[in-house]
């Protein structure tokens, strides 16, 4: 890799969100591309302003004045390319999360096969799967017809067959597609990716391309042991883009102000944390989350077998699904360290509506923050369920989100990760604090040495690094349940004991290494398997090597007085000495 | 509002949540879907007039022509005796074969309309439609059409903006249930002469209350606040709830409670429809004047002026309002410890407080 660079171009990368748009600014300092100031703005796609791209021009104007660089020129046009003077940007690319999900039908031949295919092509976009049909459909003809019709979807991915495979079942989709036409109205026709055995793509394109606006991309499945998603994925990418181009006001203009470079947070993000995991954990298993305000991405598992998920609730508008939900309105309740919520008698869950409803507002004080962790809290629980489940891990855990990265102090944000995603053995764990994570999978294409220079930078130092045992039966608090040592390069050596129910930090610098040994006793797994002693070389973070004692899984006491005093113990135990930080 | 303030520049633009005796009202009112507009520019409108409708949900019949008759599609199709988009009752012969003295026919087994007919000599017949109605949700007069997904209805009169909506709307004479706007509505406070009111109160902490309003029959329930429960339970219920102010125990803003209470008896629309952010439509109710001279327009969002009456936005402190003492956000550290771009408020109290700008908005 390439150390330094002689001349850099500066790059302005957008970001829309649900809640804020943010512009970022990347130039080169010292030779390393670096993160220069971030600017911000309320999203402005909905009312009162309507128009995406005055929040991006006023997020755009704060940059300007945080960073002392001249962006916009007298008319207030974006200066491209930099100036002899230093004015202006060279390039500039974007993201966007806001906006309403697009409804997709699936039609494959076998779930397992081409319709699993057509799943894995809207990965990480912003859809509703709202029907999927399959030749094994039980339903009649008129069923199936009903079904399709009040679906309403945005894009249907017809797929199925081998190249030499099933002709019938995707003739009958085809059909059921021609019959759906005659009573939709004409605006509501969605387009139809077709992605299928390859021998029926004329046909296709010729019954359906009088009605629809129809796409063909290689099959995704063109033989039983095959499957070539991207060119189909990249299809759908197409599609998705222009229909919430047209949806989304202001969108068009980010088009042209991007030169296309332009394209959705979750998938810049999945891009960037798959950089960061081979960083951090080339060979183990990752657990990446951007906990957002309307829509919540995931990335996890090794590297040659990554999956991305991307589901329409997060933190802010993304909590109209969970409302109805009673187990996840009482997980919320018994989970919040809050008493009552304003007067006696308000809730955890009331707060629940006081966020979706007003998804902009910020906690006033520690009882509002208190209660915004405890959603972020059980909302990670949800990405943990349907991501590794209950028993898997990952080595390290990348995380996103408003809440975490604008968290008053790292122990906070730690807190809120710990108990939410509930780490098994050994895991290192960086909070992308400057919410940039999506810009920078969008900037690789442009230049990656941008990413590489700004992912080594500080702006991504680890939070921490995080040792936590699980064990089989019930233990005492207090009990001891393994031994450690945590040797640093200087002969110093720090010994510890684990005990159940209990919370301790260890100092490791940034930048710092030390090798970390870990016997546990029988019956307890400290990552290596049950009873098997731990050796690893670490490395150094914001708060050092967290001892997370507290087993798994944790539950939160049971009333909100102890919850309170177990949040302020857990924090105490994390707490950095002056002394340490000066150090 | 003041001389001063107009000659200042003004400030980020935030929401506006009207509170207004007098006010113009122009409404968006849009289908989910695109679908057909049933009325036309000028026409006076009252609130439960559907002025728009789009199909929810078809019933069809998928009709093998060929296979009835025994014969191969081509011949079939010729025996066909209607066509795409015919209405047929039931019985009406769809189809028709001579085989020497034989005539075979095959007849609509329902009512419906011929949707589509393919090659192989399949009809579709469209036996029943399920329609999602936009009604007018206010009583006023359409000022523009917006094809195919609906119009703009402008109305008059007073306006209070909610935050919530049980997604009901209906008409009836208001009635204060509690004589404080901070005050809990009981189920012991809804008696007989209630039946068929608008009721206004504080807030709401027993469902139980909805239930015993429903079987007043109310034509509808404005409150400041509501539990999660209540909420729940509001859902359920047949005629419209709407939440003034906020989710818990929260009181209704003193301007909205001053308003209804000195309505007493008037008639009022409560369109408690769920706030649309995006078109930042919010629940409202209209409460109808005989005549006005002068109204306010209400606009969804305005530019931040010293001087303007603002509404704080917090689940931990609610209803809280104040004046705005600057439209300048600055960068500071809030209590908790988050940083935020704040202006200066001065409460009601007279407490001098610091409120990130997302947390406002500006009361009209």
């Amino acid at each position: 890799m390439q150390g330094s660079l002689v001349e850099t171009d500066v790059y302005l990368a957008l970001d829309v969100g649900s809640t804020f748009t943010r512009a970022f600014l990347f130039d080169g300092v010292e030779g390393q591309y670096r993160l220069v100031a971030v600017g911000q703005s309320p999203t402005t796609a909905s009312a009162p302003a309507r128009d995406a791209l005055l929040g991006v021009e006023q997020a755009i104007q704060d940059l300007q004045t945080l960073s002392g660089v001249h962006l916009l020129d007298e008319d207030g046009g974006l200066i491209v390319p930099t100036t002899s003077t230093g004015e202006g940007v060279d390039a500039v690319v974007g993201t966007v999360s806001s906006g309403q999900p697009l409804r997709v039908v699936i039609m494959g031949v076998l779930p397992e096969l081409s319709v699993a295919s057509a799943r894995r092509i809207v990965e990480g976009a912003y859809v509703d799967v709202v029907q999927v049909f399959t030749a094994s459909d039980a339903a009649t003809p008129e069923e199936q017809i009903e079904r399709l019709v009040e679906a309403y979807p945005d894009i249907v991915i017809l797929a199925g067959g081998t190249n030499q495979g099933a002709r019938h079942a995707v003739a009958a989709h085809v059909d059921l597609l021609v019959w759906a036409v005659r009573l939709w109205p004409l605006a509501q026709r969605p387009w139809i990716l077709y992605a299928g055995n390859e021998a029926l793509a004329e046909g296709v394109q010729k019954r359906l391309g009088a009605h629809y606006e129809v796409r063909l991309a290689p099959n995704v499945r063109p033989s039983l042991i095959e499957e070539n998603l991207t060119p189909a994925r990249e299809a759908f990418l197409d599609i998705f883009r222009l229909l919430w181009a047209a949806r989304t006001p202001g969108m068009e203009e980010m088009h042209v102000l991007t030169r296309g470079r332009f394209t959705l947070t979750a998938q810049g993000f999945a891009r960037f944390a798959r950089y960061m995991q081979r960083l951090y954990a080339p060979h183990g298993s990752m657990l990446a989350v951007d906990l957002g305000s309307a829509y919540t991405s995931a990335v996890w598992g090794p590297l040659d077998a990554s999956q991305h998920a991307t589901w329409p609730w997060g933190l802010g508008l993304g909590l109209r699904s969970w409302v109805a939900q009673p187990d996840f309105m009482d997980a919320v309740q018994s989970w919040s360290p809050v008493a009552h919520v304003g007067a006696p008698g308000g809730t955890a869950a009331d707060f629940v509506h006081w966020k979706r409803w007003y998804p902009h507002t910020l906690p006033l004080d520690d009882a509002g923050l208190d209660l915004e962790e405890t959603l972020a809290r059980a909302l990670l629980q949800q990405v943990r369920r349907r991501t590794l489940g209950r028993d898997a891990t990952a080595a390290f855990f990348f995380v996103a989100g408003g809440v975490l990265s604008a968290a008053p102090t790292p122990q906070r944000a730690l807190l809120t990760i710990l108990e939410g995603l509930q780490p098994v053995g050994l895991t290192t764990i960086v909070v992308d604090y400057a919410q940039m994570a999506g810009v920078l999978g969008v900037l690789a294409e442009l230049n990656e040495y941008v990413v590489v220079q700004v992912a080594g930078s500080a702006a991504y130092t680890p939070l921490a690094v995080v040792l936590s045992p699980h064990w089989r039966g019930r233990v005492a608090e207090g009990e001891p349940v393994a031994e450690g040592v945590l040797a640093y390069g200087d002969d110093h050596e720090e010994p510890f004991t684990l005990r159940a129910g209990v919370m301790q930090r260890l100092p490791l610098a940034p930048g710092r290494r030390a090798s970390l040994r870990v016997q546990p006793l029988r019956g307890v797994d400290v990552g290596a398997g049950w009873g098997q002693p731990l050796r690893q070389e670490i490395l150094g973070s914001l708060l050092g090597v967290v001892l997370d004692a507290r087993g798994r899984p944790w539950t939160p006491p049971a009333t909100p007085q102890e919850r309170a005093e177990q949040q302020r113990r857990a924090r105490q135990a994390l707490h950095i000495p002056t002394q340490e930080r000066r150090a | 509002m003041t001389h001063v303030t107009q000659e200042l520049t003004p400030g980020p633009v935030r929401p506006t949540v009207h509170v207004a005796p007098l006010a113009l009202v122009e409404r968006e009112r849009r289908l989910p879907r695109p679908g057909e507009v049933r009325v036309s520019e000028g026409r006076e409108v009252t609130f439960a007039e559907v002025i728009a409708a789009t199909p929810r949900r078809h019933r069809v019949l998928l009709l093998d022509i060929a296979r009835a008759l025994d014969v191969p599609p081509a011949k079939a199709r010729k025996a066909l005796r209607v066509q795409a988009r015919d209405r047929v009752e039931k019985g009406d012969v769809l189809a028709e074969l001579r085989r020497g003295l034989i005539r075979q026919r095959v007849v609509a087994p329902r009512r419906g309309r011929v949707m589509g007919i393919d090659a192989r000599a399949r009809l579709l017949l469209r036996v029943a439609v399920e329609w999602e109605e936009v009604r007018a949700g206010l009583n006023g007069k359409i000022v523009r059409v917006r094809e195919p997904w609906g119009a703009v209805v402008r109305a008059e009169g007073s306006y209070i903006e909610g935050v919530w909506g049980n997604g009901k709307v209906a008409a009836g004479l208001l009635r204060p249930l509690t004589s404080s706007r901070s005050a809990p509505v009981e189920e012991e406070d809804l008696g007989l002469e209630h039946r068929g009111v608008v009721g206004v109160a504080g807030y709401c902490l027993d469902p139980l209350v909805l239930d015993r309003a429903a079987d007043l029959s109310f034509r509808g329930l404005v409150l400041g606040g509501m539990t999660h429960a209540c909420l729940l339970r509001a859902q359920t219920v047949d005629f419209p709830v709407l939440v003034t102010d906020g989710f818990g125990p929260v009181p209704m803003n003193e301007e909205a409670f001053r308003l209804m209470a000195s309505a007493e008896g008037r008639s009022a629309v409560v369109l408690a429809e769920p706030w649309d952010h995006e078109l930042g439509a919010r629940p409202c109710v209209m409460l109808d004047l005989p005549h006005i001279s002068q109204a306010d327009r209400a606009a969804t969002g305005e530019a931040m002026l010293p001087g303007q009456t603002v509404r704080i936005l917090s689940a931990t402190q609610p209803g809280q309002v104040g004046t705005l003492l600057s439209s300048t956000p600055r960068w500071q550290i809030l209590a908790n410890g988050l940083k935020a771009l704040v202006v200066d408020v001065r409460l009601r109290t007279g407490q001098h407080v610091v409120v990130p700008i997302v947390n406002i908005e500006i009361l009209r």
